[in-house]
C-alpha cells in the first residue's frame, strides 16, 4: 500500500453514496479554510484506495440552537470547544477511480478501476501523496508521460500528461483572457514537440509561440523564450508578415502569400460576419463561382458596371446587391493586400506543399500573423491554409490506405480564438467543424484555445477528448465546457474555485481522473533545464553547484 | 458516600476531590475512591436534635455559648467518580463503597491532575442529582481540574470539547457551563446577535 507517511487525516467517511458523493466529517485538527475545492485526496478503504476530488464543503452544527445562539466574537474558549465538535464541517468528496491495496506500487492503467462501490464507515481520509499521484497519472521519467504541472496543494510534486493518450482526440484549453491559456498550450505543445509522435501546426494570431512570447509578468519587458527557441531544429516560423519579423529582427524560415484563387465561397460564408454579408449575399457568390469557375473571386473583382449589370440579366443577382457585394469584396481584398495576391510569384507558390512536407518530416510549423491579427484576417488564412493541408493530409491517408502504408505523420492544428472558427452557424462549413467531426480520420486533430467555449457548437465540443480549463466566469461558458461530462456538479465549484491565473482543471479523454493542476512555470530556470536550455551563465552556475556537492 | 469532617465547618470546597482509603478485609489491599463533594451540611451530632438559632449572632455564640458547638459535626456527600491505583486513574466505580471509618482525605493537586488528565471524569459529572445543578457541579469540577493544570494552557479548551462532545444535543446546557467557567456574566452566547 502506498505510505501515507506520517500523515494525518484530514477526516473520516461518515456517509455518502455512489451517485452523491462521499461525505467527510472534516478533522477537528484541520482547518476548513485549508480545504480547497479540488484538492486531490485518497481513502483508505480496506480493499482499495479510492481516489477522490474535494468538490465542497458545508457547516454544520449538531444541535440547531448553537446556530440560532452563536458564541460572541470575543468567547473565544466557547469558538474554541465548538469548533469540530458542536460545530463542525463536512467536506463532499467525488470519488473518481480505485485501486486495490494489492497492486503493484508502479503505475499501471490497468490498476486503475471505475468506481463501482464505496468504502464502509469512518474510513480515514488522506491528502493524496506523491505515490498516488505518480499512481494515478504517471511518472515524469516515463518517456510516455509529460511533466505539466503540478497538483494543488502539492507544489513539489509533478503531475503528467500522458501524450499517448493525448493526441488521440483533439482537446481544448479554455478559460477567460489572462488566466494562462496560452502559456499552458505553450508548455503542452513543449511536450507534443519533445515526445515526437505529432507534428503540429499553430495560428499564432498574436505573435507568442514563435520566437518570444508575452508575458505580463513584470521585470521581464524581453518576454518569454518561443518554441523556436526551445526547439530550433524542430520548429519552423512561417509568417504572413515579413515586415513585421524584421522589425522583432527575426527571420521566418518561410513567407506565406495566399493566392486569391485559393479563396472559396466557403471562407467567404465564415467572414460574412466580418464583411457584413447577409444571407442573400452568400447566394450570390455561390452563384458567382458557378458561373465563373475557380478564379471568381478576381474575376468578379475585375468586372466593369457593365459586366456587372451583364450578370444580373443572367440571374446571378441584383444589380445593386451585386455592386454592393463587388465594394465589400473589395475591399476586404485591400484588407489582406499584404499577402492575398491575384499573382503569387513562384518561390512562394509551393507553400502548401513546404508545409506539407515539414509537417510530415515531424516539423512543428507556427504561422505568425504578424499584424495582421484582425479576425478577417486570421479566419481567412487558418481556414484556407487549414483545408489545403487537411486536403493533403486526406490524399495521403487514402493512398497509404491502399497501400497498406502507416499515412502521414498525425498533426494537431492548434487555433486560438477557436469560436470564431466554431459557432454553431459555421461548424458544418468550416473545415475546423470537419476536423472536430471526423476524429483523426485523416491523422489530423484540433486543439482549440478559446475564452469563450459557449461560442463552440455543442456537437464540437463534445468530440474535443481532453479539457484543460482555467478560471471562466460566464456560467455559459462553465455549462459548456462541463458538457457531457459525468456528475458535472462538482466539478463546477471546483471551477469556480481556481485561482485567475496558471491554475487549470484538466479532465477528459487523457486523464485517468479530472484534477486541478497549477501549471509549470512556463521558461523559468528549471523549465529551460528540463529542455536542455540554460543561458551560459546558468549553466556554470548549475556545473558549479554540482561540483561543488559532489567534492564538497 | 457522606463523610464527616475533622473540624466544625471546614469541609472540603464544593467539586473539589476528595479519596476515601481503606483496607479490603478479604484480600487485604489497599483500596481507594475518587469522589467529588456535592453536598455539604452541619448538623447535630445527636440523631433527633436539631441546633437552634438562640437570636444570637455567629461570633456572640461562640463566645457565650461554646458548649453547643461540641454537639454539632460538618458533613459532605461526595459523588463516586473512580480510582486511582498505583498511579492510574480509572474510571469504572468499585464494586463496594468505603466501608464506614474509612477516612476520605482531600485529593492532592498532583492527585487531582492524574485523575482529571483525561476528561472522562466529567460524564459522571454531568448526570442529574436531585436538588443539585449539575452544570454547577461540572463546572466546579472543571475549576479544580484547571487549577491542577495550570501549566497546561490548552486544558480548559480540551476539556470544553468533551463536554461539547457529550453535550452535542444540548446546547443550552453547554452554553451555561461555559459561561460558568468563563466566569463573567457579559459573555452570554448570543449577547451580540
Ligand atoms: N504557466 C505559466 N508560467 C508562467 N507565467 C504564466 C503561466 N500561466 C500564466 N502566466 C502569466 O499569466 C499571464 C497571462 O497568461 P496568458 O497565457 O497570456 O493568458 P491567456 O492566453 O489566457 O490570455 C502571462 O503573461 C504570464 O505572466
Ligand atoms: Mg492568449
Amino acid at each position: 500500500m502506498a505510505g501515507t507517511g506520517e500523515m494525518r487525516p484530514i477526516g473520516v467517511i461518515i456517509g455518502g453514496s455512489l451517485s452523491e458523493g462521499l461525505q467527510m466529517k472534516v478533522s477537528d485538527q484541520v482547518s476548513v479554510e485549508d480545504l480547497r475545492a479540488g484538492r486531490f485526496m485518497v481513502v483508505e478503504g480496506e480493499k482499495y484506495r479510492f481516489f477522490c476530488l474535494l468538490t465542497d464543503v458545508v457547516l454544520e452544527t449538531s444541535d440547531r440552537r448553537f446556530m440560532l445562539f452563536p458564541p460572541a466574537t470575543g468567547d473565544t474558549l466557547a469558538r474554541q470547544v465548538l469548533q469540530g465538535t458542536g460545530a463542525y464541517a463536512i467536506a463532499t468528496l467525488r470519488p473518481t477511480l480505485m485501486r486495490s491495496n494489492g497492486a503493484p506500487a508502479e503505475f499501471d492503467a490497468g490498476s486503475l478501476l471505475p468506481v463501482k462501490t464505496i468504502m464502509p464507515h469512518f474510513c480515514a481520509v488522506y491528502p493524496a501523496n506523491p505515490d498516488d499521484v505518480a499512481q494515478v497519472f504517471g511518472k515524469k521519467d516515463d518517456q510516455r508521460f509529460y511533466h505539466i504541472g503540478s497538483p494543488l496543494e502539492m507544489e513539489e510534486t509533478p503531475l503528467c500528461l500522458n501524450m499517448e493518450r493525448f493526441i488521440e482526440r483533439s482537446s481544448g484549453v479554455f478559460g477567460k483572457s489572462g488566466t494562462g491559456k496560452t502559456f499552458l498550450t505553450r508548455i503542452i505543445l513543449c511536450g507534443l514537440i519533445q515526445s515526437q509522435q505529432i507534428s503540429s501546426l499553430i495560428f499564432d494570431m498574436h505573435n507568442e509561440y514563435g520566437f518570444r512570447g508575452t508575458t505580463e509578468e513584470r521585470n521581464r519587458s524581453g518576454g518569454v523564450r518561443g518554441l523556436k527557441q526551445f526547439f530550433p531544429d524542430r520548429v519552423k516560423v512561417y509568417s504572413l508578415d515579413p515586415e513585421s519579423s524584421k522589425n522583432r529582427r527575426v527571420t521566418p524560415d518561410a513567407i506565406v502569400r495566399i493566392p486569391i484563387k485559393d479563396v472559396t465561397v466557403e471562407d467567404i460564408m465564415l467572414l460574412a460576419g466580418e464583411l457584413n454579408l447577409g444571407g442573400t449575399a452568400l447566394e450570390t457568390c455561390i452563384q458567382l463561382e458557378n458561373r465563373l469557375g475557380e478564379n471568381w473571386l478576381a474575376d468578379f473583382l475585375e468586372k466593369e458596371s457593365d459586366d456587372i449589370v451583364d450578370l444580373s440579366r443572367q440571374n446571378v443577382g441584383h444589380q445593386g446587391a451585386l455592386n454592393a457585394l463587388q465594394r465589400k469584396l473589395r475591399s476586404f481584398e485591400h484588407r489582406c493586400s499584404d499577402f492575398l495576391k491575384r499573382e503569387v510569384a513562384k518561390q512562394e507558390s509551393g507553400i502548401i506543399e513546404e508545409l506539407f512536407s515539414d509537417l510530415n518530416h515531424g516539423k512543428h510549423v507556427v504561422l505568425e500573423f504578424g499584424r495582421h491579427r484582425d479576425p478577417l484576417q486570421y479566419m481567412l488564412v487558418a481556414n484556407i491554409l487549414t483545408r489545403k493541408i487537411h486536403e493533403r493530409y486526406r490524399e495521403e491517408t487514402e493512398k497509404a490506405m491502399e497501400g497498406d502504408q502507416p499515412g502521414p505523420r498525425p498533426l494537431v492544428i492548434v487555433i486560438e480564438e477557436a469560436h470564431k472558427f466554431l459557432s454553431p452557424e459555421l461548424s458544418d462549413q468550416t473545415i475546423f467543424g470537419t476536423i472536430a467531426r471526423e476524429m483523426r480520420k485523416y491523422h489530423v486533430t484540433l486543439m482549440v484555445v478559446d475564452q469563450r467555449p459557449s461560442g463552440i457548437d455543442d456537437e464540437i465540443l463534445s468530440q474535443i477528448g481532453t479539457r484543460a480549463v482555467c478560471l471562466l466566469d460566464d456560467e455559459r461558458d462553465v455549462n459548456a465546457v462541463l458538457q457531457g461530462t459525468p456528475s458535472s456538479s462538482g466539478l463546477r465549484a471546483v471551477l469556480a474555485g481556481l485561482e485567475s491565473k496558471q491554475q487549470a482543471l484538466i479532465f477528459g479523454h487523457a486523464m485517468p481522473m479530472p484534477i486541478v493542476i497549477r501549471s509549470r512555470t512556463y521558461d523559468d530556470e528549471n523549465f529551460r533545464k528540463a529542455f536542455h536550455l540554460e543561458a551560459p551563465e546558468e549553466r556554470k552556475q548549475r556545473l558549479d553547484k554540482e561540483i561543488s556537492s559532489d567534492y564538497g | 458516600m457522606t463523610a464527616q469532617c475533622r473540624l466544625l465547618n471546614q469541609p472540603p470546597a464544593f467539586g473539589s476531590f476528595v479519596r476515601a482509603e481503606w483496607n479490603d478485609g478479604e484480600s487485604g489491599r489497599r483500596k481507594s475512591l475518587i469522589a467529588i463533594v456535592y453536598w455539604v451540611t452541619t448538623t447535630a451530632a445527636e440523631a433527633g436534635r436539631r441546633p437552634a438559632p438562640y437570636g444570637l449572632t455567629l461570633e456572640e455564640l461562640k463566645r457565650e455559648q461554646p458548649q453547643i458547638f461540641e454537639l454539632l459535626v460538618t458533613e459532605f456527600t461526595a459523588l463516586h467518580l473512580g480510582t486511582i491505583i498505583e498511579n492510574a486513574p480509572g474510571y469504572a466505580l468499585p464494586p463496594q463503597p468505603p466501608p464506614v471509618h474509612a477516612f476520605v482525605y482531600s485529593c492532592t493537586s498532583e492527585e487531582v491532575r492524574l485523575f482529571t488528565e483525561s476528561p472522562r471524569f466529567l460524564r459522571t459529572t454531568l448526570q442529574s442529582i436531585p436538588n443539585l445543578s449539575s452544570e454547577q457541579l461540572t463546572a466546579a469540577a472543571i475549576r479544580h481540574a484547571n487549577a491542577a493544570h495550570a501549566k497546561e494552557s490548552e486544558y480548559l479548551v480540551k476539556v470544553g470539547r468533551e463536554l461539547a462532545r457529550q453535550l452535542h444535543d444540548d446546547a443550552p446546557r453547554l452554553q451555561a457551563i461555559l459561561e460558568l467557567l468563563t466566569g463573567s456574566d457579559s459573555t452570554h452566547f448570543g449577547s451580540e446577535f
